[in-house]
């Protein structure tokens, strides 16, 4: 009886494994990129998300691909700021101090932050450290993690592609980046002060600020993120600013810039 | 009771022993792969619970019975566990660490589409059998199958011999 089993078995076995190595060896491509977001759908997304966002408070565009306010030029250019880093990024009236990057690569800027740092400087490390978000595809990451998991519970209730677009519109507000994500942003921050010839001390104090007012990062620096801000952090911040070799200042006046952006979020841009 | 080989099995009905009412809860052992679809629950592991409670249920109505309870779950755990590879892979592939649809993902695909496939298809053959009060057997798990519910255990051949009071 068991050899007989046996037997079977082996030939199922075989069967199977055989038409696994055949289809295995005749597929046309070695492997397919299959994003599951892709460029044209995360775009969307993004369009929705800021959509759905001015609904609820007034969004001030600061800069895209075909205008910039002024004011940021200096910041912009120090900062290499083109597609490739951030799509649009947008003012925010709110009196809480935050910034931080949507889908589609939008990032929005509370004035509660403008009002909080005390240099260009300090503004800018901020901006650079949601640029490495962007460039590093943390957010599409996110949503990508997020997208599987509702997928999962939808199949599991027997709602799949339900209420898929909803889920996902809530989680953007839920959503936190990872330790590694938030570790990565900063290197990229520093690396993109560095190369706008920008003094790394600015990321130092803002951190170092944040330490002193004892605030934790998911009410300061990003809606994504849900990790206070560690020691860790702050030392390898600190180490790098140590051997930082960019140590020009921003050319503008930070307090007629302060004052032009929180008259901007108070009245709006009529 | 017959001997084969080794083994030891209790005798296999023939279609005109089997009642009705065995024939029907034989046959509803295959048909338990319907039930998460009738619900709406696409996720094959709800029709492998299915099975497990009916299996429960029904197991100890008689070897005929137990046969095809054994045969369907059997065939049901092994196509479920491939199609649960093919669920994790898949959102490995399109969610996490990679994006590549690689050869070997393809050849997995085939592999879990055609099992499915034949696993439906015989399983159809089968109640329509059960129904009928035969047997069939699938590869594999219809020998194991039958040996789990027709074999003679030494506890099932203890023959109890009343005795006088002296």
């Amino acid at each position: 009886m068991r050899k007989s089993i046996g037997r079977e078995l082996l030939l199922l076995l075989t069967f199977f494994g055989s038409i696994w190595a055949v289809v295995s060896y005749f597929s046309e491509d070695e492997a397919e990129d299959c994003d599951v977001i892709p460029e044209d759908l995360y775009d969307k997304l993004g369009d929705f998300v800021i959509d759905d966002f001015s609904q609820s408070s007034s969004l001030i565009l600061i800069a895209n691909d075909s205008f910039s306010l002024e004011s940021w030029n200096e910041i912009l250019h120090r900062l290499d700021f083109d597609n490739s880093n951030c799509r649009a990024i947008y003012l925010s009236r709110n009196p809480e101090v935050n910034a931080y990057t949507l889908p589609g690569d939008n990032i929005v800027v509370y004035s509660g932050l403008i009002e909080f740092v005390e240099s260009g400087e300090e503004l800018a490390a901020v901006m650079a450290h949601e640029f490495g978000h962007v460039k590093k595809g943390h957010v599409r990451e996110l949503l990508k993690e997020r997208f599987a998991m509702t997928s999962l519970i939808m199949i599991v209730s027997g709602d799949a592609g339900g209420n898929l677009l909803l889920e996902l519109s809530d989680f953007l507000f839920t959503a936190a980046f990872s330790r590694d994500n938030e570790k990565e942003a900063d290197y990229y921050g520093l690396e993109l002060l560095e190369r706008g010839n920008l003094s790394t001390r600015g990321m130092l104090r803002f951190f170092e600020k944040l330490e002193e007012e004892k605030m934790e990062m998911p009410e300061i620096i990003s809606a994504f993120s849900s990790h206070p801000l560690s020691a860790d952090r702050l030392e390898y911040i600190r180490t790098h600013a140590a051997k930082s070799v960019g140590d020009s200042l921003l050319n503008m006046n930070w307090n007629d810039f302060q004052k032009e952006m929180l008259d901007l979020a108070a009245h709006g841009d009529q | 009771m017959k001997d084969l080989g080794e083994e030891k099995y209790v005798s296999i009905p023939q279609p005109e022993d089997v009642p009705v009412r065995e024939r029907e809860d034989a046959m509803g052992a295959y048909l338990m792969m319907f039930a998460a679809l009738a619900a709406g629950l696409p996720l094959p592991i709800i029709n492998l619970i299915a099975s497990l409670v009916y299996y429960f249920i029904h197991k100890d109505k008689g070897p005929f019975i137990k046969f095809h309870l054994l045969q369907s779950l059997y065939s049901q755990l092994i196509t479920s566990g491939m199609n649960v590879v093919f669920v994790f892979w898949t959102v490995r592939i399109f969610f996490f660490e990679s994006t590549m649809v690689t050869d070997y993902y393809k050849g997995y695909v085939a592999v879990v589409v055609l099992a499915n496939l034949l696993y439906f298809i015989f399983s159809i053959i089968a109640a329509v059998r059960a129904r009928q009060g035969r047997f069939f057997y699938f590869l594999v798990f219809g020998k194991w199958a039958f040996h789990q519910a027709f074999s003679i255990r030494n506890a099932d051949v203890k023959v109890h011999v009343n005795k006088t009071p002296f």
